[in-house]
């Protein structure tokens, strides 16, 4: 026993030394390289940049904004790399509450800001920075080739039609599968599809019916509808892909096109948040997205223009 | 031999004698302001932090001279802190040269690293490791006093006590902490609404208390889905049990045995995705409007999945523990295998067996993850779809567990607060199937 603890520990101290004696042979190499690309791309910066930012950025709240701005922090980390920002989730309440309570740096919300939160933090500043569509999407083997209006799509939504029937399609069952309530997406669907006038002619919203499916995020409702048959739902444009049917609302296709001329009816803006003034990264990375990031919008959203 | 041990722990004694008067030689010369040779030097603070680590050098000291037991345990301890110590300082350095900079480390460069680290950790840890060492041999040396076994004996009974009850005490604090955080909700809303209340509509908006906070949907939700788990699930699992504890020879048991086991480690997670992916096409077959596929019946199919190797194991622990005189005097009367196990040794093993299923019942009331993925999460309270009651089954709901986790990342107030109360229902209703089962089993202890 003793013995074999002995030559155990002569193994180990004999491996310790062969790695320690092991040097990486590249190191200078690597050392020599970097340093020279650094001075060329120095010499060509200094006009753009008097003081390279640096520092970091907190960001928190809806799952809609959550991809675009991490790609757009993605683009302005490798222009600034002293800056490293942070993106979270949380859905649009969340990043409504965490910038006007200042435990986030930036705020995202998909959505349009409530009187009631502007009343709660007076001096919350709403920077939009693209508009996003929400299209209405059904599992592909719903025939609706006449598309759906918008009441019609209200009424399914607040399940007074509950058979593809009544709207063109067969004789099926509508599921409809919904986001959870703190969703920027839901509130903002609400708010332009759910919404109707009573009798005192006051706004109300339809709510969505009780039996609904629901689903934490975009992506979880676009694996849901294209795998259940019978499904309706809606869903940010920037997830629309191949798996899935997008509906055609009083005749108009929701692409980006049709939110850019006016025709197709139901988007809303994507909005970064800031309690007070934003301090100076804040700002850099405000101009940064508002200018050359808008590029990157255009891809799968609408510019703010 | 024992002279040279003896003589050697003199020495030691000697040695921490020395390091005692240097420091106190290198504290002094602080104190009284004058440059003494061949001295530390030392700010005030150190000098007084010297004198101190002095006077218990001494005292070390002292007790090695004496062979004394409480100073081999004393040096012993603080070679095992220095060499923690040493050796997290070690992995903390390590972790900042690999994990340092934009890009990932080589493997030449972490090898290396590691390397040194061991080396250097061995150099800093030497002496405590030759302290231990050399104590650990010389140990017969020490004498043992009286005072000091009865000093550890009862150091010893109290820790347990202090440790035993720290868990009573962490299940209370939690309850206590969930219970403030709901107190908002009941005094806002009221008990009346939230146990009685059939719809959940929070709507919660800032500023505006407005909202619905009905948890009977829920509580139907985790009633019906545990149900379907406990009808599926336990037969499934007592029978197997039977199997694996009586009837199995030993090459099938040691074939099931771990298959149970696997099947108790896999995440709930996976459980919901396999809920998703394979039970809701399944389940869509039966050509019924309005099947989604995702509801009470696939919830209840996982869960029973789920808290089968729980009961399983229990139950079999139970079986075994009826006395084989049972089963002897059993088949002695003229009974066969099958009717000694249904007329003698189940009944016999009846509490633990009701303990198991107990067990199963919380696990499956707990069960958040998987739920939240097949059973739909609708508000509703769950109907059956068309005429035939059967269909509740397919009925899509809410457990209790599943409110909490698809709301409190966005919930503020109000709403924040009912969904702890959510959790105190959860701790309620735990509370009242384990009283149940108590109750239960103290009737028929008597036999």
């Amino acid at each position: 026993m003793k013995s074999k603890v002995l030559v155990l520990i002569a193994v180990m101290l004999a491996a310790a030394l062969f790695f320690a004696a092991c040097q990486p042979a590249a190191p200078a190499a690597e050392e020599a390289a970097p340093a020279e690309e650094a001075a060329p791309a120095e010499e060509a910066a200094p006009a753009e940049e008097a003081a390279a930012l640096s520092g970091q950025l907190q960001l928190a709240g809806s799952t809609t904004v959550q991809p675009l701005a991490e790609e757009l922090a993605a683009e302005f980390m490798a222009a600034n790399p002293e800056v490293s920002i942070d993106i979270q989730g949380g859905g649009s309440s969340v990043g409504v509450t965490s910038a006007g309570e200042g435990t986030v740096d930036i705020g995202n919300a998909s959505r349009e800001i409530k009187d009631s939160e502007l009343e709660q933090f007076p001096n919350l500043q709403i920077f939009t920075i693209a508009y996003d569509g929400i299209a209405v999407i059904v599992n592909p083997g719903v025939e609706l080739a006449a598309g759906l209006t918008k009441d019609q799509v209200q009424a399914i939504f607040a399940g007074e039609i509950t058979n593809f029937s009544e709207v063109g399609g067969s004789d099926a069952p509508i599921t409809v599968v919904s986001r959870e309530e703190g969703s920027g997406t839901r509130g903002a669907f609400e708010e332009l599809v759910m919404e109707y006038k009573d009798e005192a002619g006051e706004k109300q919203i339809k709510p969505i019916v009780e039996s609904a499916l629901l689903q934490q995020s975009n992506g979880q409702v676009m694996t849901v509808v294209s795998t259940t048959p019978n499904t309706i739902a809606y869903v940010s444009f920037g997830f629309l892909d191949d798996s899935v049917t997008a509906v055609a609302i009083d005749g108009i296709e929701p692409t980006v096109e049709n939110v850019k001329n006016g025709t197709y009816a139901i988007f809303r803006p994507l909005n970064m948040l800031i309690n007070g003034a934003p301090s100076e990264l804040a700002q850099a990375f405000l101009d940064y997205i508002l200018s050359d990031g808008q590029t990157l919008v255009a891809e799968d959203y609408i510019t703010v223009e | 031999m024992k002279e040279i041990k003896k003589n050697s722990i003199r020495v030691l004694a000697v040695l921490f004698a020395a390091v005692s008067f240097y420091l106190l030689y290198s504290g002094f010369e602080k104190i009284i302001s004058v440059d003494l040779p061949v001295s530390l030097a030392l700010s005030q603070p150190q000098a007084i932090f010297a004198i101190i680590l002095s006077l218990f050098s001494g005292a070390l000291a002292v007790g090695l001279w004496r062979l004394k037991n409480w100073t081999k345990t004393a040096i012993s301890l603080l070679s095992i802190l220095l060499i923690i110590i040493f050796a997290v300082s070690e992995i903390f350095n390590f972790s900042t040269i690999v994990f340092a900079g934009e890009s990932i480390t080589p493997l030449s460069v972490i090898v290396s690293t590691f390397g040194k680290s061991i080396v250097n950790l061995l150099l800093n840890c030497g002496i405590p490791l030759l302290l231990i060492i050399g104590l650990k041999f010389v140990d017969e040396i020490f004498l043992e006093s009286e005072t000091q076994r009865f000093i550890v004996d009862k150091f010893i009974q109290r820790a347990l006590v202090f440790v035993g009850s720290s868990s009573i005490l962490v299940v209370f604090l939690i309850f206590i902490f969930t219970f403030i955080e709901s107190s908002d909700a009941i005094l806002n809303i009221g008990l009346g609404e939230l146990l009685t209340g059939t719809v959940w509509r929070p709507g919660y908006i800032i500023g505006d208390q407005s909202g619905q906070f009905g948890l009977v949907p829920m509580l139907l939700g985790s009633i019906y889905s545990t149900i379907g788990a406990v009808i599926l699930g336990v037969p499934l699992a007592i029978l197997t049990a039977i199997l694996l504890a009586e009837i199995a020879p030993p090459a099938v048991r040691e074939v099931f045995r771990p298959a149970i086991e696997l099947l108790a480690g896999i995440p709930s997670v996976i459980f919901g995705l396999f809920g998703m992916v394979v039970l809701a096409p399944l389940i869509r077959n039966f050509e019924i409007a309005g099947n989604s596929g995702f509801g009470i019946l696939n919830a209840s199919i996982i869960l029973a999945i789920m808290i089968l190797p729980t009961i399983t194991n229990v139950t079999e622990d139970a079986i075994r523990s009826v006395p084989d005189s049972y089963r002897h005097a059993s088949l002695a009367m003229g009974a066969t295998r099958w009717q000694t196990i249904v007329s003698v040794v189940l009944p016999a093993a009846r509490s633990g067996i009701i303990a198991a299923i107990i067990l199963g019942i919380g696990r499956a009331l707990g069960e958040t993850m998987a739920l939240i993925m097949v059973i739909g999460n609708s508000i509703a309270i769950p109907v059956p779809l068309d005429n035939n009651p059967l269909t509740i089954l397919l009925a899509t709901t809410r457990t209790l567990t599943g409110n909490i986790a698809v709301e409190i990342n966005y919930a503020a107030g109000v709403h924040r607060s009912a969904l702890f109360f959510t959790g105190v229902l959860l701790f309620l209703l735990l509370l009242v199937i384990n009283r149940l089962a108590h109750f239960i089993l103290r009737e028929k202890q008597p036999s």
